[in-house]
């Protein structure tokens, strides 16, 4: 845990509207060793998302400079920046997305196709859906998951290609209280047992609690809590 | 707050989505309105331009080369109180010389109408007059010549006459016309019967109209006329008219004189015609004690004996009916039909006695006009002084160009005759000292065996005096015969004119055909948008079904809401057709003017036809509406609250009986489609239309049953994950989306290919004798009949042709014509009574021209037949005429039949036992029959204005140039037989560019409608999208995805339409002239797929313009 893999220097990010210009990230700056987790609170609409947005590459911040891994992603074209989002960073949003015409086994090598280095890809998944508890499911299809298991199985195709970080946006947020426990065992599990980085959105206070460290983002600053 | 308002209110509130909507109701509207208004204003254009041509005529008494006097037209309007209008219709050249060193411009074929003014009087506007040296000329004519008022032209006219010049001893002189040079009067408008004609038919003649008394005096017909026009009026009706005729008639109208020889104790009765027509002559035979007679010349009459041969050529014999009363003639009671009576001049020229055996040699003519020499032998009964026979020499016929004559070499006849032989001196004498009496007599029934022709069978018959008066023969006559036999009635032609526009071709129809995939593709666009509007919606309704709505409810709304729609889109619609039927009128006028034949079509609508038209739009787009409905609302409000549709999957085999039976269904539709194929290519069928349409369209509906089943199966027949693999499943998860589209697709692609693929090249085996132009090159159709045999020298040296070394191979075939209606796709009126064509078979069989290479049909054997009660056999010009020109049917046993008039008034059958093998000859619109029946029907028809050269080809353009400079006097028109094929086909290849249009309008639709597919189901997956650029994939890949997923939809679609149009239409690319249309294929193809790239491409960039992030946090 001693080198940062990620590095957000100044970070802002700035949307036009109506009534001038609204900064909801204002000179942000972080620091994410490898194996660290963060957890990231703050009210709605704070730019948490945002924030982790620009971190995955889905998003450009207005100004500032991201560093993972050694690389200013920022820098990279589009193409660059897909091999990095698709080997490096995994994604888990409150929502599944799982493609509907595909089994659990398939939505989890959907990762795997633009991965031309990838291998063992399919025993892999095996494994990690085993690990979730899924290993009875890999036929099923989405429709016929509990919203838990769709949300593991998220879970375990943002593993597939064996990330260094792990982005979480409210992964909680659509699941009871019994399902949310469950994930955040999972994703904590992840970060111990993988030496996973994760970064997680949420506004549980309790998957917060189970993070390394504990940032609230608010009126565009973020601060840390833990 | 009610169902209603709320209908409405959702109707306001989705107005984006409802707009979509309406503008697809709208389109299917306007297509489906607009097409029935054109069949409106084409109905219209023809019933207007049938009462242009006639005025107020409502009835007209043609006898078409028949002449009655004109007086009778005086007596009928006296007793009919109607405007009777006398005229003489002949048909005539028109000539304009432009300047000294210019070639003149010459209209062929117009006709010359005589009038006075009574006919001006039928067309209810200003009378127009004229000076025996000035013409009218129509509007049509004047244009075609560039005249004005007070420039001069030539008019050519036929000059008929009263026998037949086809009758034997009638005189067949080549130039039988009279030229004159008029200034012109008057162009008369359209309005003022300028566009006359009596046959059902939209384009107009060229018409000149001359002074009726110049004409009759020119044509030596004075006094004559041959058509009769009266005006309407209530209460009369075409049998009180015809009942006014035989009221009114007299002998002298039907060219009938009763010579009084009172002195001698006979009337005689004759005819102008020479030859009594057999109504004439029931009727005169049946009056006290009469004696037929027929007079002939013959061609020689010989006695053979010991010393050697002694004959008398060129003679005429008498045969009269046997008869005590020795007034009546000098054939006794007791004389056998082998008997001759001699007269002493020709007794002595023979040196023949009482006992002694002659012979007679005569002409026969054939029906074909040819003349055949044959011989009778009799036996001498005795022998009559030249005075006890002296009455006789005014008795005999009075033949023009023969009785007339001073001298034997100065005879005009239409019989071949020697020239030594007529040049003899002794019958040179007889003629001198004895005229036309004749040099013997025979029994009237040994007479007609030999002379009896289509003309007749007596040429007079004599009363005696002693036993009936003049008055009483007259009288009795005039009730005993029917003035309708001899050709004097009435028809009417207004009512006739009326229902042929009534039956018109169905443009309407025709129209509603052509626009029928454009409308279906409209409202499966409707269908298609209202059901994602509703699927939009489907939280909406699971709360109406939370809150205590029935599913009936919730579907009665939806269904208000969608009534809605359907209301304002259909009255739209209507209101968009009629602007939409002028745009197709514009297009009929300017682009597509084959269709309608050139004819002006002028844009009418019919209010009932907007409200009809409205109302089924209605209907329909209710009808695409309520399955959207339907399916959305049966599902429960748990489900509508919960699932979203989007992402909603149905695995494969869901209801796996269905499935399967699709599937089994789907196969057995191939089958039987490849059935059809073989069968038809086995059997060598020649009309593959039928063929086409019953194994395209089970092709289609079977490969549509297909794709069904590929899209259900995808994800089990796309095993393993790739990219591709991943766009493929997806094809599957919207499969009535992706039907929708591979079904409009197809179809689309289907009729387009299908009709493309059946432009022929009409000119491709032309030199086939199987084919439409029966292996003739040219085809000719002259003004004026030619009498001659343009085969043979004399023929050729009459009309200047006997030197031509280009017509020394070139065989002449003449056929003979009695103007009708105009059956081709040419005339857009239903045709009434067909033109007829008298055909020689034999001239065909021995050249198997228009027959199938095989001749399974055998169709000229078919006119050899011999029918019950005197039908008379005929076939149709081809296939078309019969299926579409007079939509009857033809065949030996189930053939329609069709009644004509003949030119004796009497009614007949004509039987179509078929028609000539292929769809398009250059006999389109004509039905033909046997020359001798057609002679025996119309006897007056002489000559042939039909001509068909067998011209070796290469040669035939020098040959129609050569042919129509020398036969110019005939006023012919000769064309090349393809030039002929393809003006007929110019209507067809107009209806396929019409449709290709239209199909195209249709296929761009459908284009369109997978353009919405494909923007919708991007949009509605813009989440998805996200997903695959989080987890890595570059914009390439997810395009791959997209474009995998809907290229297999349009390659579903493309190839389903092109499979099934080609294999359908695999047996007409044997027949002749059809050719593969692979250039229109390529491109709609590639225009398509690029349209379709173009499209995803764009959605694919819209959906990832907007935010990703959004997409993957918002549903």
């Amino acid at each position: 845990m001693t080198t940062p893999l990620l590095v957000l220097e100044k970070i802002s990010k700035k949307y036009l509207s109506a009534g001038g210009g609204l900064e909801v990230l204002k000179d942000i700056d972080l620091q994410v060793m490898n194996g660290q987790s963060v957890a990231i609170v703050g009210p709605s609409g704070s730019g948490k998302s945002t924030l982790l947005n620009i971190v995955g590459t889905l998003d450009l911040p207005t100004s500032g400079k991201v560093m993972f891994d050694g690389q200013d992603i920022l820098n990279l074209n589009e193409k660059e920046q897909a091999d990095i989002r698709n080997r490096k960073i995994g994604f888990v949003f409150q929502l599944h997305h799982l493609l509907p015409q595909c089994t659990v086994l398939e939505n989890v090598l959907v990762p795997v196709l633009v991965n031309e280095h990838a291998a063992n890809a399919e025993q892999r998944a095996r494994d990690l859906l085993e690990q979730v508890g899924l290993s009875e499911r890999l036929d099923y299809r989405p429709g016929q998951l509990s919203g838990g298991e769709r949300q593991r199985v998220a879970v375990v195709r943002a593993m597939i290609n064996g990330p260094k970080l792990l982005v979480a946006d409210e992964p909680t947020g659509s699941l009871d209280i019994a399902g949310a426990d469950k994930l955040a065992d999972l994703l904590v599990k992840m970060n111990k047992q993988h030496g996973l980085t994760l970064i997680v959105v949420t506004h549980s206070l309790l998957l917060a609690g189970r993070m390394d460290m504990v940032y609230e983002l608010s009126g565009g600053r973020l601060v840390s809590r833990k | 707050m009610t169902g209603l308002r709320l209908s409405i209110r959702s109707a306001l509130f989705y107005w984006r989505t409802h707009l979509s909507v309406l503008a697809g109701i709208i389109l299917a509207g306007a297509v489906l309105v607009g097409a029935m208004l054109v069949g409106d204003s084409v109905r219209y254009s023809l019933m207007k331009s049938a009462l242009l041509r006639l005025g107020n005529v409502h009835y007209a008494l043609n006898t078409q080369g028949r002449f009655f006097r004109q007086d009778l037209a005086e007596r009928l309007e006296k007793e009919a109180k109607t405007l009777v209008a006398p005229a003489l219709l002949l048909r005539g050249i028109a000539i304009r010389q432009e300047n000294t060193d210019e070639k003149s411009r010459q209209v062929n074929n117009i006709q010359v109408i005589g009038v006075d003014r009574r006919f001006w009087g039928l067309s209810g506007n200003s009378v127009v007059t004229f000076a025996e040296d000035e013409i009218a000329v129509n509007a049509k004519l004047a244009a075609e010549l560039c005249l004005k008022t007070g420039d001069e032209i030539s008019i050519r006219i036929g000059k008929p006459s009263l026998l037949s010049r086809d009758a034997p001893l009638s005189s067949r002189k080549g130039d039988d016309t009279v030229r004159g040079t008029f200034s012109i009067a008057k162009i008369v408008s359209d309005g003022e019967l300028g566009r006359f004609s009596l046959t059902a038919n939209q384009i107009v003649p060229c018409n000149v109209f001359v002074n009726l008394s110049w004409l009759q005096k020119n044509v030596f017909l004075e006094d004559k006329v041959d058509l009769l026009l009266a005006a309407g009026k209530e209460d009369l009706t075409v049998e009180k008219l015809n009942g006014v005729i035989k009221k009114v008639w007299r002998i002298e109208d039907i060219g009938l004189i009763l010579r009084d020889f009172e002195g001698r104790g006979l009337f005689q009765l004759e005819s102008e015609r020479i030859f009594m027509d057999p109504a004439i002559t029931r009727a005169a035979l049946n009056i006290e004690k009469p004696v037929g007679t027929l007079t002939y010349l013959v061609n020689s009459i010989s006695k053979e004996d010991r010393d050697g041969s002694r004959r008398t050529p060129y003679s005429f014999i008498t045969a009269l009916a046997p008869s005590a009363d020795r007034a009546l003639g000098p054939v006794p009671p007791d004389m056998t039909d082998d008997e001759i009576i001699l007269n002493r001049w020709l007794a002595d020229c023979l040196s023949a006695r009482t006992g002694e055996t002659i012979a007679v040699s005569y002409y026969e003519l054939t029906p074909s006009n040819k003349f055949i020499e044959k011989s009778r032998s009799f036996k001498v009964r005795h022998i009559l002084e030249m005075s006890d026979i002296a009455d006789e020499k005014d008795l005999g016929p009075k033949f023009p160009g023969l009785t007339d004559a001073d001298r034997c070499t100065e005879w005009d006849i239409g019989m071949p005759l020697e020239k030594d032989k007529v040049e003899d001196k002794a019958n040179e004498a007889y003629w001198k000292a004895y005229r036309a009496t004749p040099k013997a007599f025979v029994t009237l029934k040994a007479g007609q065996e030999m002379w009896s022709n289509r003309f007749g069978n007596l040429t007079s018959v004599r009363f005696p005096v002693a036993r009936c008066g003049k008055e009483l023969i007259v009288e009795t006559l005039r009730q005993r015969i029917n003035p309708a036999e001899t050709g004097l009635s009435f028809a009417p032609v207004r009512e006739a004119a009326l229902k042929a526009a009534g039956e018109a071709m169905d443009f309407g129809q025709l129209f509603l055909g052509m626009s029928f995939f454009l409308i279906v593709a409209g409202l499966m666009l409707t269908g298609l948008l209202f059901a994602f509007g509703i699927q939009q919606r489907s939280e909406e309704m699971g709360i109406l079904l939370a809150v205590g709505y029935r599913p009936g409810h919730v579907r009665h709304l939806l269904m208000q809401e969608s009534c809605l729609l359907a209301v304002v889109g259909s009255i739209a619609g209507a209101f968009l057709g009629t602007l939409y039927t002028r745009a197709l009128i514009w297009g009929l006028g300017n682009y597509w003017q084959g269709a309608v034949a050139n004819s002006a079509i002028q844009y009418h609508a019919e209010p009932v036809t907007v409200i009809k038209g409205a109302v089924m739009s209605f209907l329909c787009a209710m009808f695409s509406l309520v399955i959207a409905v339907r399916k959305q609302s049966v599902r429960p409000a748990r489900e509508l609250l919960t699932v979203d549709f989007s992402q909603s999957y149905e695995p494969a085999g869901s209801v796996p009986g269905k499935g399967r039976l699709l599937g089994m269904l789907s196969l057995a539709g191939v089958a039987i489609a490849l059935g059809i194929i073989g069968y038809s290519a086995m059997t060598g069928m020649h009309n593959a239309v039928e063929t086409f349409f019953m194994a395209g369209t089970l092709f289609l509906i079977a490969f549509l049953g297909l794709s069904r089943e590929v899209l259900v199966r995808l994800d089990q027949m796309c095993r393993g994950l790739s990219v591709t693999v991943l766009g493929l499943r997806n094809a599957g998860r919207r499969r009535g989306r992706s039907l929708t589209v591979t079904g409009l697709l197809a179809c689309g692609c289907f009729l387009v290919f299908a009709v493309s693929s059946m432009q022929e090249d009409i000119g491709a085996d032309a030199v086939k004798r199987s084919s439409g132009t029966g292996g003739f090159a040219l085809f000719g159709e002259s003004s004026f009949p030619i009498q001659m045999d343009l085969n043979s020298v004399e023929g050729r040296k009459k009309v200047k042709l006997e030197r031509e070394q280009d017509l020394k191979n070139v065989e002449i075939v003449s056929l003979k014509v009695r103007d009708g209606d105009d059956a081709s796709c040419l005339n857009l009126n239903r045709a009434q009574s067909p033109r007829l064509i008298g055909v020689d078979p034999q001239e065909f069989v021995k050249r198997k021209a228009f027959m199938a290479p095989d001749n399974r049909e055998q169709n000229w054997k078919l006119l050899a037949e011999q029918l019950p009660d005197g039908v008379v056999p005929g076939l149709a010009g081809d296939s078309n005429t019969a299926m579409w020109g007079l939509k009857k049917k033809v065949g030996r046993e189930k053939g329609d039949t069709l009644t004509y008039r003949d030119e004796r008034g009497e009614l007949f059958k004509v039987k179509l036992v078929g028609s000539l093998p292929m769809r398009l000859s250059v006999f389109q619109g004509s039905i033909l029959i046997p020359a001798g029946s057609f002679t025996a029907k119309y006897p007056s028809e002489n000559g042939y204005r039909m001509f068909l050269f067998d011209v070796p080809w290469g040669t035939e353009r020098n040959v129609m140039e050569l042919l129509a400079g020398k036969l110019g006097k005939f006023g012919v028109n000769i064309s090349t037989t393809v030039e002929r094929l393809k003006e007929f086909y110019s209507v067809e290849s107009t209806y396929m560019a019409m449709f290709l249009v239209l199909g195209g309008l249709g296929l761009l639709l459908g284009s369109a409608g997978m353009g919405i597919v494909v923007l919708r189901n991007i949009l509605e997956r813009r989440n998805e999208l996200a997903l695959f650029k989080a987890v890595g994939y570059s914009d390439a890949n997810v395009r791959r995805v997209v474009l995998t997923e809907h290229w297999l939809i349009l390659a579903m679609g493309l190839m389903t339409g092109v499979v099934s149009s080609l294999a359908a239409m695999w047996p007409s690319f044997h027949a002749p002239g059809v050719r593969l249309p692979y250039m229109t294929m390529a491109l709609f193809i590639s225009g398509i797929a690029v349209f379709q790239l173009l499209w995803i491409i764009s959605s694919v960039r819209i959906a990832m313009r907007q935010s990703m992030i959004s997409a993957l946090r918002n549903e």
